[in-house]
C-alpha cells in the first residue's frame, strides 16, 4: 500500500497549560491533534499520579501529525514559547495512509 | 486550658479527622485504598454547593449588617497581603527560590474550602454558633492573592507577561470560584423556604459526604508526602509556622471585627489555610517555571494535616481567649 512520509510530534504537559499549545497548534496551521490523559509516573521532582485535586500537575499527552515543514515550525515554536513549562516534547517519523489528510 | 485539650481531643477523635487519619495511614502503608478522581472531584463540588447555600440561606435569615462589611474588607485586605508575608517567610526559614516562594505565597493568602468547612463542623459539633456569612468572606478571600503571589515573582521573572487574559479568566471564573459564589447567591435569593426544600440533599448527608472526601485527601496528601523530593525541613517549618502566624493574625482581626467567638475562630481558619484547588492551577497557567511539587505538597500535605488537626481547635482556643468567651 501507498503510504506517505509525515512527523508525529508528542508533548506532555500539566493540564492548565493545555490551551496554550493547542492555540499555537492551531496558529501554525496544522490540520488536528489528539489529547490523552495519563494516570500517573515519575519525573525529576519525584512521582506523581492522576490523584489531585487541582490537575495543576496532571499530565497530558497531545499528539500532532504534520508535514516537515509544519512540524519544524511547531518545534521551534514549542521550544521558544514553552521552555520554561517543564514539558516533554519528542518527534518521530510516521507513514500515514491519507496523504490529503495531515 | 483543661478546656483547651478536652476541645483538641474531641476534634481528633471527630469522625472527619479519623477518617482523613485512616486515608493517611493507607496510603503510607501502600495500601491499594484509592478513590477515583472523578467521583472526588464531584464530592468536591458537592461541598462547594453545600457550604455555599446554606452560607447564603444563612444570611437571608440574617440579613446584613455593618460587621459583615468590615469582615469582608478585611477578608480581602488578608487574602492581599498575608502573601507579602509569606513569602518574606518563604525566602527566610524555607530559603525557596523568589519565583517559588512567590507560588507559595499566592497559595497561603488564598483559603482552603475543606480547612473551612471541617471547622464549620467542628464548631457545630461544640454547640458554638457563627456567622453564616463567613462563607462569602471565604469566596471573597478565595483570589486576591493569586494577583499578590503574581506580582511578587513578576519583578524576578526574566520575560514579559504573557497571557494575562487567560490568566484573569482562571482567577474569576475558576469552577470553585464560580459555584461557590454563585450557589451563596442562590441561598441567600431562595432563603429559608429554599433551604427547607433541599435540605435532604444539602443538610442531611452533608457530614458523611465530608467524612468521605477526608479519606481521599488522606489519601492524597500522604502520596504526596511519600513520593516527593521537594520538602525540606525548612519547607516543613514553614508549612507549620505560616499557618500559626496567619492564624493569630486572623482571630485578632476578627475579634477587632466584632465577631463571634466562633466567628472569630473561622477568620482565623481561613488566614491560617492555604489553596490547594483554585489557586495551583492559576499558578500553573501564570507561574510555570514555579515548581508545582513544592507548593502543592507543603499545601496539601504539611499545612492541610495541620490544620485539621491541630489548628482548628487551636484558633478556636485563641479566639475564645481573646474574646473572653
Amino acid at each position: 500500500m501507498q503510504t506517505h512520509t509525515r512527523k508525529k510530534l508528542e508533548i506532555i504537559v500539566d493540564s492548565p497549560l493545555v490551551p496554550r499549545v493547542t492555540a499555537l497548534i492551531d496558529r501554525i496551521g496544522a490540520t488536528g491533534y489528539t489529547l490523552f490523559q495519563s494516570i500517573g509516573g515519575r519525573g525529576a521532582e519525584g512521582d506523581w499520579r492522576e490523584d489531585q485535586l487541582t490537575g495543576a500537575q496532571q499530565k497530558i499527552l497531545i499528539k500532532v501529525i504534520a508535514g516537515e515543514e509544519t512540524a519544524n515550525r511547531l518545534l521551534e515554536n514549542l521550544s521558544g514559547e514553552l521552555e520554561r513549562y517543564s514539558c516533554i516534547i519528542y518527534v518521530s517519523t510516521v507513514e500515514v495512509i491519507r496523504a490529503g489528510k495531515f | 486550658m483543661l478546656d483547651a485539650v478536652a476541645m483538641a481531643g474531641s476534634n481528633l477523635l471527630s469522625p472527619m479527622v479519623l477518617f482523613f487519619v485512616l486515608g493517611f495511614l493507607a496510603a503510607m502503608a501502600r495500601s491499594d485504598l484509592s478513590i477515583p478522581e472523578p467521583i472526588a472531584k464531584a464530592i468536591s463540588l458537592y461541598l462547594m454547593l453545600a457550604i455555599g447555600f446554606k452560607g447564603g440561606a444563612s444570611l437571608a435569615s440574617h440579613g446584613v449588617d455593618a460587621t459583615m462589611i468590615g469582615v469582608a474588607a478585611a477578608g480581602i485586605a488578608m487574602s492581599f497581603l498575608l502573601p507579602m508575608l509569606a513569602f518574606i517567610l518563604a525566602r527566610g526559614l524555607a530559603r525557596l527560590s523568589p519565583i517559588d516562594a512567590a507560588a507559595v505565597a499566592a497559595h497561603y493568602g488564598s483559603i482552603s474550602i475543606v480547612t473551612f468547612v471541617s471547622a464549620s463542623e467542628f464548631l457545630r459539633m461544640l454547640g458554638v454558633s457563627f456567622e453564616g456569612y463567613m462563607v462569602a468572606v471565604m469566596a471573597l478571600m478565595e483570589t486576591p492573592a493569586i494577583i499578590s503571589g503574581l506580582w511578587l515573582a513578576r519583578r524576578y521573572l526574566q520575560r514579559p507577561d504573557s497571557g494575562r487574559g487567560q490568566v484573569l479568566h482562571e482567577v474569576f471564573l475558576n469552577g470553585s470560584v464560580v459555584l461557590l459564589t454563585g450557589a451563596f447567591i442562590i441561598g441567600a435569593v431562595s432563603g429559608t423556604k429554599g433551604m427547607t426544600t433541599v435540605a435532604p440533599f444539602i443538610d442531611a448527608p452533608f457530614k458523611g459526604v465530608l467524612c468521605f472526601f477526608l479519606l481521599d485527601m488522606g489519601l492524597i496528601a500522604a502520596n504526596r508526602l511519600r513520593g516527593t523530593r521537594a520538602i525540606s525541613p525548612g519547607l516543613a517549618a514553614f508549612g507549620i509556622l505560616m499557618p500559626l502566624i496567619g492564624g493569630a493574625i486572623g482571630v485578632l482581626i476578627g475579634s477587632v471585627m466584632g465577631l463571634s467567638p466562633g466567628g472569630t475562630a473561622l477568620f482565623g481558619v481561613l488566614s491560617a489555610s492555604a489553596s490547594y484547588i483554585a489557586v495551583p492551577a492559576a499558578m500553573r497557567l501564570a507561574l510555570p517555571e514555579a515548581n508545582p511539587a513544592v507548593y502543592l505538597t507543603v499545601s496539601l500535605a504539611i499545612t492541610f494535616p495541620f490544620n485539621l488537626t491541630v489548628g482548628i481547635p487551636l484558633y478556636l482556643a485563641a479566639a475564645r481567649w481573646i474574646t473572653g468567651a
